[in-house]
Formats: C-alpha cells, structure tokens, sequence
C-alpha cells in the first residue's frame, strides 16, 4: 500500500529519473488512538489494519496484540499525505466493562485529531466483547 | 439472664443487598460482614462493594444496616485510589444508632500494580492476526471498469458491447446508486473477514482473562480500618416524668475503632478472616454511667467443601467468567469475642454484668448463585458474668443472602 508520496511523476516519462520532490512538509506523521474514560481498565488492542480507500492491500500494524490499562493505546500509522484517503479496521477486546471508549487518528505535525469512532460522544464497552469497526476517513 | 439466653437463641432472617457497579468485577465472598455476624454485626465495615445492604431479624431484635462505598458512583473511581474504598456505615440494632466510616484496600481491583504485573505476564507476547482479504470478489465497480478497459483493447468484447447496445445504457446516475449500494455489501464482507481473522485471537484474548481473573483472585488480601460511633435512642425516647432526664443523660453509646482484614485462597476455596474492635461502651443512657473499654477479637475460616460443578464446567458458565462465581457447600467456623477491661472501677458498669462473651459459630454456606445464597450457624455464646457465674447456650442462626456481584451487563 502507498503510505507516502515524495515524488512528483505526473510528467515523468520512462527513462526520465525523478526530478522534483513533492514539498516534504505536505507529509505528515499520523498515529492511530484508542482512548478509554477509565484511568486502569485494561483493553487489548487485537488489530488495526488500513489501506487506501477501497483498496484491497491492507497492511497490519501491530505485530503483536497490545494491552494497557492507562487509558490509551497508540500506535503510528506512517508518513501520508493529508487528504489521503484511507480505510481503517481495528478489533479492541476490553478487560472490564468500560463505559466510554473512542478511537481517533492524529495528524502528528499538525498537532490535529479526527474522530473516527462513534461519530458523537464515547461508546460503552462490555467486559469480554470484542469491539471491531471499518472505518474510512479523509486524513487532516 | 433472661437477655443472655435470649441473645443466643436467634433466628435470623438476613437479606443482603449488594450493588457492585464495574469497578471489581470478581464475586466477593471473603468481606461480607456476615462473618462477624453475632457481636459485630452492626460495626463491621468490612464491605468492598459500592453498597452492601443487610436486614436481620431475629426473636429479641432486629438489625438495618447499610454500607456504601460513596466514591464508587463517580465516573471514574480509579482517580480517587485512596477514596475509592471508603465507605460509610449506618445501622440501627437494637434501638441503638451507628454511624461509622472506614476506608482499606484490596488487592484484587483491576487497577493495583498487581493486577497490572499479572495482566503484563499474561497478556504479552499474543501475535496479531494477518489480514489479507484478497479473496473477496471485486466490487462491481472495479468489475465493470476491468470489463471497460477490456473493451478498449479487445475489439471482440467491444463489438459484443455495442451489439448489445450496453453502453448506450448505462445511465451514470443509476451506476453511481448501484456502486453505493455495492460499496455498503463490501464494507460488511471486509468487515465480516476482519472479524473471522480476529475471531482466533480474541477468543485467545477471552481465555486468557478467565486466566488473569483466577490468577488474581489465588490470593486475595482485603483490609478495612473503620470508625464506628453509637447513639442511644434518644429521637424515640420514652420515659416517665420522673425519670426522663436520668434516662436520656448521654447521646453517646459508643466509640469502636475496628480493623479488619481478609484472606483467600484460590477464589475462596478457602477464607480466612481477622478482626479487632476496640470499643468504649456505656451501658445505658442513664446518669452516672462510665464508658467501659471492650476489646473485641474475632476470626474466622471456612472452606469449599463441594462445587456444585466440575471446573471445566465452570469455565464455559458466562455467571463464572463474569465474576468467577463458585456455586458450591462451604463450611466454615468463626469466632468473637468481647472483653471488658478488668479494672475494678469499671465492674460496677458492665452492661447487664457481663464482662466477656465468647461466640463460637459453626456454620453451612450454600452458595447457589450471586444472588441466592443460605447460610445455617449454630452460634454458641458463653456469657462471664461478673461474680465470674458463667452462662452458655445456643440457638440456630438462618441467613438468606442476596448479593449482586456486578450491575454491568
């Protein structure tokens, strides 16, 4: 999956090498969150998986299932251009009922947050019940 | 005497209400303050639930007790650490008032530093299960557009496209709802293979938690420090015109400081408990009266004797894996004491003359679920008076215990 673009090839022709770099500042540093009200309830975060928007190369990116119970979980998605389109799967198993958990992706260089699930407010979790979702959103 | 004989012949009806909001999810059959059930009943603050509710009838007087844990109810108790186990007492036996309030800890809750070391060697090291959905069909769009780009290159297929007459057909709009509606189906069928790649793992993840569970509640410590003040009836006092005032003179019954702690093995198969209460005492509310120091010991034991299921049984019951509740027989023996101090000035202020009483309790617990649980004890008292005459007797003690583990569905 393309995470990043540096080059500019719209011209490039094929025995052309790469002349000119897309302004590096457009890339930015995104990172994946799975946030929980409750300071000490454990979650393990099982996968978070993305791809281009409606691709179908997606790339895991945990390589081990993650458990914290301070309230958060992050993990870096990579290098993407804003406004890049992508599709993100994540399955999170809580520990204890939790009663509000949300998950963002944060534009690092920007300092910039993107809710991605629920829509509004923190969803309710039971101890036990795994929480998966298909997300896709415009990255900030 | 007659009071004496009275006390040890109880029967008592107890229901016991208690509300567990999601802070501990695990049952808890060590702090229930039915293991100081006879002396103590009314001052034992042992309770590490959001409210623990207990109604006690017997033939000479009846018990209202009420133990809540106020920090519990916020949002987020784990902000409050410390505050998290304090919990007020307010009971009423035997037209006696008390107010107390105690704070502890307990090992179990899911946000100790144990409970993190545990869950950190359990739940380390689990792979993270792949996700290549490449076998998914195309979308219809992705199909409609490989057929098109075919019939750019493939003069066969285009003929075949214009012969038709497709392509003059083909109203963008209606494509646009049909890849919509495409789009929604391949949503679910991605999200439908991303929940059976994870399926593996997170069955794993639920195994592991009934291990971390029973690996937290193998030896559990709980502690309670409390203060207890007692009132004499003073709101519904009776008396004569005579002797109204002598009879009412003091507010004040008593003052206990009392600590607790609990101890169980391997989710209750076998609980030990320990308590002293310090308690300064007057006998009665009338003038003249001397507070007496009482030192008050009590413990108890008491062990599963039979499970009402076999283990692996256990381990697929959701009633086990919610709050590793044990439906089983325990028995158990426990033990209270309590003691006036033994210097001559305070003999003459003994209450009903007694200076120490002793109360052995073998008892029966039937657990068959959080919320139906049955208790039979044979309370012994023996009673010293002060001529040193001793007085023994015994009567049957019949709890009924309701108990909610865990509100949370």
């Amino acid at each position: 999956m393309s995470k990043a673009r540096l080059f500019d090839i719209s011209n490039l022709a094929s025995t052309d090498v790469p002349s000119s770099l897309i302004p590096l500042n457009n890339l930015s540093s995104y990172y994946f969150s799975i946030v929980w009200t409750r300071d000490g309830s454990a979650i393990s975060l099982s996968s978070v998986a993305i791809a281009s928007s409606g691709g179908s190369d997606w790339k895991q990116l945990l390589p081990f299932v993650i458990t914290e119970n301070d309230g958060e979980i992050t993990v870096p998605m990579g290098l993407f251009n804003p406004g890049k389109k992508l599709d993100i799967l994540f399955s999170a198993f809580p520990h204890q009922n939790i009663p509000g958990a949300a998950v963002f992706v944060t534009n690092q260089t920007t300092g910039k947050f993107q809710r991605i699930a629920p829509p509004v407010g923190t969803t309710a979790l039971t101890k036990g019940k795994p929480w998966s979702l298909l997300s896709t959103v415009t990255l900030q | 005497m007659k009071k004496q004989i009275l006390a040890t012949l109880l029967l008592t009806s107890s229901i016991l209400c208690r509300a567990q909001v999601i802070f501990n999810s695990l049952w808890d059959r060590g702090s229930s303050f039915t293991q100081q059930n006879t002396l103590f009943n009314d001052i034992d603050l042992s309770s590490y639930e959001l409210l623990s509710a207990n109604l006690s009838f017997t033939d000479k007087d009846q018990t209202q007790k009420v133990v809540l844990a106020p920090f519990r109810l916020t949002n987020n108790p784990a902000q409050f650490k410390f505050l998290v186990n304090t919990k007020v007492n307010l009971s009423l036996k035997d037209k006696i008032t008390t107010f107390g309030i105690g704070f502890g800890g307990d090992n179990t809750s899911p946000y100790s530093r144990r409970a993190n070391r545990i869950r950190t060697g359990i739940f380390t090291g689990i792979p993270a299960p792949g996700f290549d959905p490449r076998n998914l069909p195309p979308t219809l769009e992705q199909q409609l557009l490989r057929i098109l780009n075919c019939e750019m290159t493939d003069p066969v297929r285009n003929r075949i496209f214009d012969s038709l007459g497709i392509r003059n057909c083909i109203d963008p709009e209606m494509l646009s709802v049909i890849f919509s509606i495409d789009s929604v189906k391949r949503r679910q069928l991605i999200l439908d293979a991303f929940n059976k790649s994870v399926a593996n793992v997170n069955h794993t993840l639920d195994s592991l938690l009934l291990v971390y569970d029973k690996a937290i509640a193998r030896n559990a410590f709980k502690w309670t420090l409390g203060y207890n003040k007692q009132f004499f009836p003073n709101l519904f006092a009776q008396g004569t015109a005579n002797n109204f005032d002598s009879l009412n003179h003091y507010n004040s019954k008593a003052d206990n400081i009392s600590i607790s702690a609990t101890y169980s093995y391997n989710n209750n198969q076998l609980v030990f408990t320990g308590a002293y209460n310090h308690i300064y005492a007057k006998s009665s509310a009338a003038k003249g009266q001397k507070m007496v120091p009482y030192y008050g010991p009590a413990f108890s034991a008491s062990v599963r004797i039979f499970s009402f299921f076999k283990q692996a049984v256990l381990d697929t019951m959701a009633i086990y894996k919610k709050s590793l509740f044990v439906p089983s027989l325990n028995a158990g023996l426990s033990f209270e004491g309590k003691y006036a101090d033994n210097a001559s000035k305070y003999a003459p202020y003994y209450q009903d003359k007694i200076k120490r009483t002793v109360v052995w309790t073998p008892y029966l617990d039937i657990l068959i679920s959080p919320i139906l649980q049955f208790r039979i004890a044979l309370p012994i008292v023996r009673n010293t008076l002060t001529g040193d005459e001793k007085v023994t007797a015994a009567g049957a003690n019949i709890q009924y215990n309701f108990k909610l583990s865990n509100l949370a569905q």
